[in-house]
């Protein structure tokens, strides 16, 4: 078996604020296997996001890795400076976040944000970066990619942005693409088109993909392997079947139960026959 | 940044209390922040000054000698005196007693006028929104000094058309903040919240729309104050409102402007640094009253 | 504590008679667009009865307009055309001063718990408020109440002096399930009350609005995208798309043997928890253009099973079982055939 793509290990981070010190993740590990898609799951403040800006090197404000790694094939990510951390997000990481139209810049065409992102990362004539972003919008399902290439955000439907997003993450060719809630505000028809679409490439351009959710039902049907998180750990790991099948930690059941809301339909199906 | 205090039912009462059952002394206590406890303390001390250093010091305000003309700062005269001999001491200590009256007069007559029509502008969008806004953009187009000048001319030239001069120029400044905060407050969803609990239109506004469209008004309020001083002063030096030999900063201040250049500094250096200091502590005030009101959504 | 429904107890019996506390027919409205040439169709034709103490469900994606619907039952938004009653009176033709006086008994909870509440108002003022406005109630005996509400959504007195920003968003949705419930309104539109809620917390939030549904015998309309909500707390359910209901039924008969194919693509979007269960197969093309008005079906842009006949004109609902309504060509061919191949 290859070595992992993504390797967090003991990865622990404080926010300093006006509060004071606060701990937010403590001892987080987490293994992305080679062209699998992983699923970080965890509701609001159970520190799912922090471990993926951790990983691509974005803490907010006052945040700080006080002990872990994090392992890009094999290389350390932790201690790069901001120019290998730039050169390295976009190159080998690819990231997609959620609500697609406030990550796109709103001033400039689709075409031209993402030949910025050509020239930062790759040696490409201007005729190489056109069809290299006419290839990768194809790639993501977009059918008239020169309409689409020049419009703005904003003209764009949800659906259709997160596409743009998603070629964009993937222009440089990454080994990993990382997904923070990527469908999180898509109505129910398109985030199941974007997440066929993710595992779609995931198998096409053997990727391993990491993905951010609070929904276990994205982990249960796209996902090989999954952690759980509460309150800034990993409660529970490993492969997605034995997990959510057959849960070992307390929250992790609890989080099931309520994901399906089975316990209310079945009461009120019983409530109905009195 | 502010925990809620705990502890707030140690009577135990059969249900909850209408409101914090803490005091009004810890809820004011609460509210205090520097900026509001500075500016109150500067205008305070400028307020107290302007009737305890006349009376008891040995010039009077207004009383000019002739023979102790252009003295430079001494024992005697701790600022020195102008052509006319005025001891400015005293006359820079005196000034706030028309100073701040007129302009906080004319400012808070200006933020009411404004704030009404804002108000009415931002939830009338149709005739009361377009027409004020056209008011508005026809008073601000002329140039505030020579519009004050015209006003005073038409009206006369009393203390009290200053003040009218004053509220006019700042009508529009408080329309448009308070207006344009209304327009985003409506559309808020608490706002549409409150119309499905049956409030009334007038209630609405009162209790929902104005309280959280006010902030920028009362910013603004401190740095209107610091412009009407000075425009008051600029007024003084065409000859408009307030006269020789009543003191006030801004005629001081132009009044010595011709000196500086021949070496006589301290005529309009200790008004200017009154003045300036005036200035400091209403926007330290407004900034600090804003805070005050801010602090239970941060 | 005061009833402030005993005024008008009359028009009450009359509509308990009739056992329907909400009815709408053939509700219209459009929102013109800025440019004003390809208008927004929020609501076209739409009806529906909801009896009283139960609840019905509306689901629909973004652009659907089961936000419009839920606004103009409360009289929120005014309609283009057509008839709404609830609880035996006519919202659609009401006087701005009789409607503010009904909303006692007609209550909406929002989506965004915190977005819904005043921020300088705490917990305290923000459920007193409906008391104010409807009831006598003053001094204690409005204390009481109050604290009597906080109890009843589960809510620790001790948060009464707090400002929204300083609760969690559950408890910020129980002060707007508490506002509501203040004056015992007997109507309740819920538009998507847990949208926004980790899944933890939804499950409490539907759990207390069951409760209370049967401690208070309240009537619901439910709105969400959700399916797994609808599954749970609603009766019946209607499916909405671009502003027309495509299909109306029992949930749980319409959730497992749906007639209509948009309304079988929103249950096969659906993504189980459980890996076993797989979502379907195909997955449907296109997204939803609230512009797009052909004459025909409106799902015609985006259904696989489109023929040349959906696109002359938009078919009406049709009885497929008993209960159980379709807008759909299709339903009548085949009402009783199933032709959906292995979607069970």
């Amino acid at each position: 078996m290859t070595a992992p793509a993504l390797v967090v290990r003991d990865l622990s981070v404080e926010i300093t604020g006006r509060d004071g010190v606060t701990p937010v993740l403590d001892g987080v590990g987490l293994e992305l296997r080679r062209g699998r898609m992983h699923g970080l799951v965890g509701e609001t403040g159970s520190g799912k996001s922090m471990t993926a800006r951790s990983v691509i090197g974005l803490l907010p404000p006052g945040g700080r890795v006080t002990a872990g790694s994090v392992q890009l094939g094999g290389r350390e990510l932790l201690g790069l400076d901001a120019d290998e951390l730039r050169e390295m997000r976009g190159a080998s990481i690819g990231m997609v976040f959620q609500n697609p139209r406030t990550a796109l810049y709103p001033m400039i065409t689709i075409e031209t944000q993402m030949a910025n992102v050509l020239k930062a990362h790759l040696d490409l004539d201007r005729r190489g970066r056109a069809a290299r972003i006419r290839e990768r919008l194809r790639l993501v399902g977009i059918d008239d990619v020169d309409r689409i290439a020049r419009s703005y955000p904003h003209e764009l439907s949800g659906g259709l942005a997160q596409r743009a997003v998603i070629a964009t993450a993937l222009l440089c060719d990454p080994d990993v693409l990382i997904a923070d809630e990527p469908t999180t505000g898509l109505d129910a028809t398109i985030q199941r088109q974007i997440l066929e679409l993710i595992a779609f490439l995931q198998s096409e351009l053997s990727l391993s993909v990491l993905i951010i959710t609070h929904d276990l039902g994205i982990v249960a049907q796209y996902c090989d392997t999954v952690s759980v998180m509460h309150d800034g750990r990993v409660v529970e790991d490993g492969d997605m079947r034995q997990v959510l099948l057959s849960p070992q930690h307390d929250y992790t059941g609890r989080l099931i139960a309520a994901s399906d809301l089975r316990g209310l339909h079945a009461q009120r199906v019983q409530d109905a026959r009195r | 940044m502010n925990p809620p205090p705990a502890g707030r039912h140690e009577a135990a009462p059969e249900f909850v209390l209408p409101r914090h059952s803490e005091g009004f002394a810890k809820r004011l206590r609460r509210n205090l922040n520097p900026p509001l406890l500075w500016g109150a303390f500067i205008i305070f001390v400028l307020a107290l000054g302007a009737y305890v250093v006349p009376a008891i010091w040995q010039f009077g305000a207004e009383i000019a000698n002739p023979r102790e003309a252009l003295l430079p700062p001494s024992v005697r005269h701790p600022f020195g005196t102008d052509r006319s001999g005025f001891d400015i001491f005293v006359r820079v200590f005196h000034a706030p007693r028309i100073d701040l009256t007129i302009v906080v007069l004319g400012v808070g007559l200006g933020a009411l006028i404004g704030i009404v029509l804002g108000v009415a502008a931002g939830f009338s969008r149709r005739f009361m929104g377009e027409f004020s806004m056209r008011l508005a953009d026809i008073v601000q187009a002329f140039p505030l000094l020579i519009l004050a000048i015209a006003l005073v001319s038409l009206g006369g030239n009393s203390l009290t058309n200053v003040v009218f001069v004053l509220a006019f120029v700042n009508a529009p400044v408080f329309l448009r903040l308070v207006r344009s905060r209304v327009l985003t407050v409506r559309e808020q969803r608490y706002i549409q919240a409150a119309v499905a609990l049956g409030n009334s239109t007038t209630r609405l506004v009162f209790r929902h729309v104005l309280p959280n469209s006010l902030g920028p008004a009362v910013v603004q309020f401190g740095v209107s104050m610091g412009y009407g001083i000075l425009t008051l002063a600029g007024l003084a030096y065409l000859g408009v409102g307030v006269q020789v030999p009543t003191p006030e900063w801004g005629s001081m201040i132009l009044g010595g402007a011709g000196y500086i250049t021949t070496g006589q500094w301290w005529i309009s250096i200790f008004p200017g640094i009154f003045l300036a200091s005036a200035v400091f502590a209403f926007n330290l005030l407004s900034e600090g009253i804003e805070q005050a009101r801010e602090v239970h959504l941060r | 504590m005061s009833d402030p429904r005993n005024h008008d107890a009359s028009q009450d019996t009359a509509a308990v008679d009739n056992a329907v506390a909400i009815a709408v027919e053939g509700l219209n409205k459009t929102f013109p667009t800025r440019r004003g040439v390809l208008d927004v169709v929020a609501a076209e034709d739409v009806g529906f009865t909801v009896p009283y103490g139960r609840t019905l469900g509306i689901v629909g994606e973004s652009g659907s307009g089961k936000s419009t619907v839920a606004r103009c039952i409360l009289g929120l938004t005014p309609v283009d055309s057509g008839r709404i009653e609830v609880l035996g009176r006519s919202i659609t033709d009401a006087p701005a001063k009789a409607l503010r006086s009904w909303r006692s008994e007609m209550q909406i909870v929002f989506q965004e718990p915190y977005e819904s509440l005043n921020p300088r108002y705490h917990v305290w003022e923000a459920v007193a408020e409906p008391l104010l406005l409807h009831t006598d109630l003053r001094g204690t005996d409005l204390a009481r109440r109050v604290h009597e509400l906080l109890e009843q959504v589960a809510l620790s007195p001790d948060l009464a002096g707090r400002y929204p920003h300083e609760l969690s968003g559950g408890q910020q949705q129980r002060v707007n399930i508490a506002r509501a419930l203040a004056t015992s309104p007997r109507v309740l539109i819920l538009d998507e009350p847990t949208a926004s809620l980790d899944v933890s917390v939804q499950e409490g939030v539907l759990r207390l609005l069951l409760r209370l549904q049967r401690e208070l015998n309240l009537t619901y309309v439910l709105i969400s995208h959700d399916l797994k909500a609808i599954r749970a707390v609603c009766e019946r359910v209607a499916v909405m798309y671009l502003g027309r209901l495509v299909e109306i039924g029992p949930t749980d008969e319409v959730l497992s043997n749906p007639k209509h194919p948009y309304t079988e693509f929103l249950i096969g979007a659906e993504l189980s928890v459980d890996p076993d269960v797989a979502p379907a197969a195909s997955v449907v093309r296109g997204e939803v253009s609230t512009t797009e008005r052909t004459g025909g079906c409106v799902f015609t842009g985006r259904c696989p099973l489109v023929t040349s006949a959906c696109h002359k004109a938009q078919p009406a609902l049709t009885e497929a079982t008993p209960g159980h309504d379709a807008a759909c060509i299709l339903v009548k061919s085949e009402s009783s055939a199933s032709r959906r191949p292995g979607a069970d």
